[in-house]
């Protein structure tokens, strides 16, 4: 799979929703900006969230991608190394 | 001052019903809940009759960040857990920290859930498995999440371990009770119908072949020809006997009387299929349960037999009955109410003990669905439930393994 160019709240809010369960959207995780744990993410949800959007974003995030502390750093961390990848 | 412990809550999900109420009601009728295996496809495998769990899907009462993360056998337990805290009028964040434990028995383990992951492995690659397999398919899942759902924090524990290990559970958490834990969740739920899983029993012999329901499960009968495997279980919430009665309470199973205790245990292992020497184990077995209980032979008033429906093991079982109550075997009605839904592994025993304690309570001892006699010499209940005035009730389950085991309920005098 090719590297795609940005990560969406859109498709991370899908992500988070189909890989830990925690139900969200792409409105809440650009205003309220929830941490995981607030998502009730835990962190093998948050190993199944990066290993997915690897699969999505056709790159390996990493293991910084791993420890992060909310979706909008993941979303940060992901669309850094999309820029520099492309 | 000796610490009895009681059963103040009951969840049940079985294949007959889902709740007690509905569970208690298809068992006094009898009915016939075995059906054609449709959790996979089982054309071309040797095993077709199964108990299935068709009218509740336990997914639909938990939260999806814990569907996710749970195998069936673990959502069956959570659910069943709740209908038993329910019962019990008990909140567990009511209760003193670390004085409220949970103890489950799996011999399945997270199976479903394996299997998928399994199957993404080997067709898409080890970055398609999930995180979440490394604790879903545990055996101590169920204890482990009920533990985190209700921050029990008291002594914990898993069996891993098929019939027998679901009484053995039960006892487990009674000696917690009688060391001073003021409440324990126990009990087990099964979710075995994985390809893979069922694949590494169609080697022992002892599921049934049978292609219709009818015939498929009939212990003590001369057309045993092996067990239906079931899905499902229960949850039962202990507690002790003087603690629970200082509660307030208005619940129907926690003010109901008589209260019934689980009163005594024995266990023994005689080898895996070695159903021959069960006999003797078996047999081991209810005498240090009845020791335990204070109980003399004459004062069973029912027993839940084990009824593995393979008749060796048949035999084995009434000759163990017949060694221990002796002539007087033929006035105490013996009952395979699972025979009406499956034999769900450890989730079995959990279901019988629900059963015995129900029958202790109203009276009436639910009969052997599907069966129409037995050549044993066992006085088995079909047809009609039949009344009892039994004031203790013996429950019996064997392993696939070797484990043969015996629990004592006794209702507790008002």
């Amino acid at each position: 799979m090719s590297a795609s160019t940005a990560l969406s709240h859109e498709t991370l809010a899908e992500v988070i929703s189909r890989c830990a369960g925690a139900t969200t959207d792409a409105a809440t995780l650009r205003t309220a900006r929830p941490t995981f744990a607030e998502l009730g993410v835990d962190s093998l949800g948050l190993l199944g969230i990066v290993a997915e959007l690897e699969q999505v974003l056709g790159i390996p995030l990493g293991a910084d991608a791993e420890q992060s502390t909310s979706p909008d750093e993941l979303l940060g961390t992901a669309n850094a190394l999309l820029r520099s990848a492309a | 001052m000796t610490r009895r412990t009681v059963i103040t809550g009951m969840g049940v999900i079985a294949p007959s019903g889902t709740g007690v109420d509905a569970f208690w009601r298809s068992a006094l009728e009898g009915r016939r809940s075995l059906g054609r295996l449709s959790r996979y496809p089982c054309d071309g495998y040797p095993l077709t009759v199964a108990g299935e769990v068709r009218d509740y899907d336990p997914a639909d009462d938990i939260d999806s960040r814990i569907t996710v993360q749970t195998d069936r056998f673990t959502q069956f337990a959570l659910a069943a857990a709740d209908f038993a805290l329910k019962d019990a009028e008990l909140r567990p964040d009511e209760l003193p920290a670390y004085s409220f434990g949970a103890v489950t028995a799996s011999a399945a383990g997270g199976v479903e859930f394996g299997q998928r992951e399994i199957e993404r492995l080997w067709s898409r690659g080890p970055a398609h498995v999930g995180p979440y397999q490394s604790i879903a398919w545990f055996y101590a899942a169920s204890t482990g999440q009920l533990s985190i759902r209700h921050g029990l924090k008291g002594p914990c524990g898993v069996l891993v371990a098929d019939e027998s290990g679901g009484l053995d559970a039960i006892a487990h958490a009674a000696r917690d009770i009688r060391y001073g834990t003021t409440a324990m969740l126990v009990g087990g739920a099964e979710a075995p119908f994985a390809p893979f899983s069922m694949a590494c029993q169609y080697g022992h012999g002892l599921l049934s072949s049978a292609q219709e329901p009818d015939h498929a499960y009939l212990p003590f009968s001369t057309g045993a020809r092996g067990f239906v495997p079931a899905e499902g279980g229960a949850m039962l919430v202990l507690e002790e006997l003087e603690e629970q009665e200082a509660r307030p309470v208005t619940s129907r199973t926690t003010t109901a009387r008589p209260q019934v205790s689980v009163a005594g245990h024995g266990t023994t292992h005689t080898g895996a299929l070695r159903h021959e020497e069960s006999a003797e184990g078996l047999t081991k077995a209810i005498l240090a349960a009845l020791d335990e209980a204070e109980c003399a032979p004459g004062d069973i008033g029912v027993v839940f037999a084990d009824g593995l429906g393979v008749p060796v093991a048949d035999r084995a079982e009434a000759a163990a009955l017949r060694e221990v109550f002796g002539s007087a075997l033929d006035s105490v009605p013996v009952t395979v109410p699972k025979t009406g839904y499956g034999r769900a592994y450890a989730g079995a025993a959990a279901l019988d003990v629900t059963l015995a304690a129900l029958t202790l309570r109203h009276g009436l001892v639910p009969p052997t669905p599907y069966a129409d006699g037995t050549h044993l010499g066992v006085d088995l209940v079909t047809g009609a439930p039949r009344s009892t005035s039994a004031g203790a009730a013996l429950v019996l389950a064997r392993g696939l393994s070797g484990g043969n085991s015996a629990l004592v309920l006794r209702t507790v005098p008002a």
